[in-house]
């Protein structure tokens, strides 16, 4: 292993975690996803358990998206991480 | 009912297993045959080489071991639709993965990272460090694959109904896995981890039809429920200490989980950043078809024989219920008819396919571990890359001698150690979610933080025991000890995160 140390640096722009938008939607899917006390079923399934199971499929969407859309994958290989964080 | 007893298996089912072995044994001598060089990347990382099925089936059947169809079927049982929560923190998980993995590919592949040791050495510059965080996780991993490991002897026995008690089961099994990860390291793990991952996935699809072919069908289930105003809470959204719960699970195991060394090992071995995306990506709907599907069972279960929790051992004790709610559906599958049989053949040879694929993932994290964090270290800084592979073997073989002695009879006081490993493993998220982004963030400081997270945690769960309140708490106003820990650890980690902004104001 390379035992040298170089600083983390700031500035990839090209990782979900950089990107706060991604966070702030993940956050507002976040509080639909907690089970909210909606009354009533819809063919006696529990309209709650729908809707938070209906959420968990637009939380697994939007990491699909996020993973092909603002992951960027330049490089494909650890080539390109000249600058990388650390 | 337990595991052991009462299925009505035929020797026809044994026969099967041991087919399912033998195959185990001819990918492993393929896996061999692959191996080019005696390195400890080609022995515990596959080469850094592999393909999005590989990676995607081992990361599949790394994640979901026996406990997801025991446990949670189990857990179904007892709360009902409030276990919904395992669908989500098991989508959590694949959420962390976009914080972790893109930064710690790309080191890895650069740095040449074998263990998650590597990363805290290399980005802290502490070996110290290293030692505690592989420390925790040693002893997390040790416990999963324990647990792993005891499920498996009583999983054989019932599948032999019975004419293989269980410690030859744990025994005979332990050995089919070390003999194919010896030969093939991560390559034989992560390629019985495809075929394991594969009957896994084909298991849960049974379940699927095994419910469809009852006389109660989920939606009669449901409203049976609704009817009974004893077991209709099991189907009310949960409330105040439930919600709590319910949202600290998921940062608990979306936050942990991501973080096992294997899960971590398996980021290291994508043959690129183009196939890890890829296998995330599938791995993101994975809880709809495992997950979801264990909940389902566990509430049928519930509506169909309300009165598990008066059931009784054979030995007269009570049944552990998250061990009896999956052998009771499948006892009904099995008496109706010939496809039943061996659907349930099928479904208990996923359950061994899933113990097997998450014990050998663990004992390779394991033995990686000890080499590369501790053996080389410590005892061998100048060993050259065949010594260190040669040493990993001899330590997988030495930790599962001892993993095993423990599965057959230890009961000592360490099992209620063992209890809270997952409350443990999370106080080393700092070192990685922050070390990866923050470079304010010093060993020391991690270490602190750690080191005030597990006082919290372990003191919580202890408090009655060492006599500073009047009961143990896993949770507190619903939520979990390790959660507030991992809360300490962070206001520990805090200040130096603000310094630089503290000093410009």
């Amino acid at each position: 292993m390379d035992q040298e140390q170089s600083p983390p640096k700031h500035s990839m722009k090209k990782d979900p975690a950089n990107y706060p938008w991604v966070w702030w939607v993940f956050l507002a899917l976040g509080l639909a996803w907690v089970p909210w006390p909606f009354n009533g079923t819809v063919h006696d399934i529990p309209l709650w358990a729908l809707i938070a199971l209906g959420m968990n499929v637009l939380v697994s969407a939007f990491v699909v998206y996020v993973i092909f859309k603002v992951w960027s994958d330049s490089g494909n290989s650890g080539e390109e991480d000249a600058d990388g964080p650390h | 009912m337990d595991l052991t007893d009462s299925l009505p298996f035929g020797p026809g089912a044994l026969g099967f297993v041991g087919l399912y072995a033998a195959v185990l044994f001819g990918i492993g001598y393929f896996a061999w045959r692959q191996n080019q060089k005696q390195t400890l990347s080609e022995f515990f990382l596959a080469g850094r080489n592999m393909s999005l099925p590989v990676l995607f089936f081992t990361l599949y059947a790394t994640q979901y071991s026996g406990n997801t169809l025991f446990g949670f079927s189990g857990a179904a049982y007892r709360d009902g639709l409030g276990f919904l929560v395992c669908v989500q923190f098991m989508t959590a998980i694949v959420i962390a993965y976009l914080v972790l993995a893109p930064p710690l590919f790309r080191l890895s592949q650069k740095h040449q990272f074998i263990t998650p040791g590597d990363f805290i050495e290399h980005r802290y510059q502490s070996k110290g460090l290293r030692l505690l965080i592989t420390v925790l996780m040693l002893f997390a991993l040790c416990n999963f694959t324990l647990a792993q490991l005891k499920t498996m002897g009583t999983a054989f026995a019932g599948i032999s109904g019975g004419r293989i008690p269980a410690e030859y089961g744990v025994i005979g099994l332990a050995l089919v896995m070390l003999i194919y990860e010896s030969l093939g390291g991560m390559r034989s793990v992560a390629w019985t981890d495809v075929l394991q991952g594969l009957i896994l996935f084909i298991g849960f699809l049974l379940l699927m039809y095994s419910l469809s072919t009852q006389n109660m069908d989920f939606t009669t289930a449901l409203s049976t429920l609704a009817a009974d105003p004893e077991r209709a809470h099991k189907l009310a959204p949960p409330e105040g200490d439930g919600i709590r719960t319910w949202v600290s699970f998921i940062f608990l195991v979306g936050l942990g989980a991501a973080i096992y060394p294997q899960a971590l090992q398996r980021i290291y071995s994508a043959r690129s950043v183009k196939v890890l995306k890829q296998s995330l990506a599938f791995m993101a709907f994975m809880p709809f078809c495992t997950a979801l599907i264990a909940v389902i069972i566990g509430v049928w279960v519930a509506a169909k024989f309300p009165d598990l929790t008066h059931a009784m051992g054979t030995d007269g004790g009570p049944v552990v219920l998250s061990e009896t709610v999956l052998p009771i559906l499948c006892l009904e599958v099995m008496n109706s008819s010939e496809l039943g049989y061996w659907a349930v053949v099928g479904i208990y040879t996923a359950i061994l396919a899933a113990l097997m694929s998450t014990a050998d993932s663990s004992l390779l994290s394991i033995s990686s571990m000890i080499t590369q964090d501790i053996y080389r270290p410590v005892f061998n800084p100048t060993a050259d890359q065949a010594v260190l592979t040669r040493r990993g073997k001899q330590i997988t073989w030495a930790i599962m001698v001892v993993l095993v002695w423990l599965a057959l009879g230890y009961r000592g006081t360490l099992i209620q150690l063992l209890e809270i490993k997952f409350e443990l493993l999370i106080q080393c998220v700092p070192a990685f979610y922050l070390g990866l982004y923050r470079k304010e963030l010093s060993a020391k400081t991690i270490a602190w933080g750690i080191g005030a997270g597990l006082i919290v945690t372990m003191g919580l769960n202890w408090a009655g025991s060492l006599g500073l309140a009047d009961q143990n708490y896993k949770r507190v106003w619903g939520i979990h000890t390790g959660l507030i820990g991992l809360m300490v650890n962070l206001m520990v980690c805090l200040p130096q995160l603000c310094k630089k902004y503290i000093e410009k104001n």
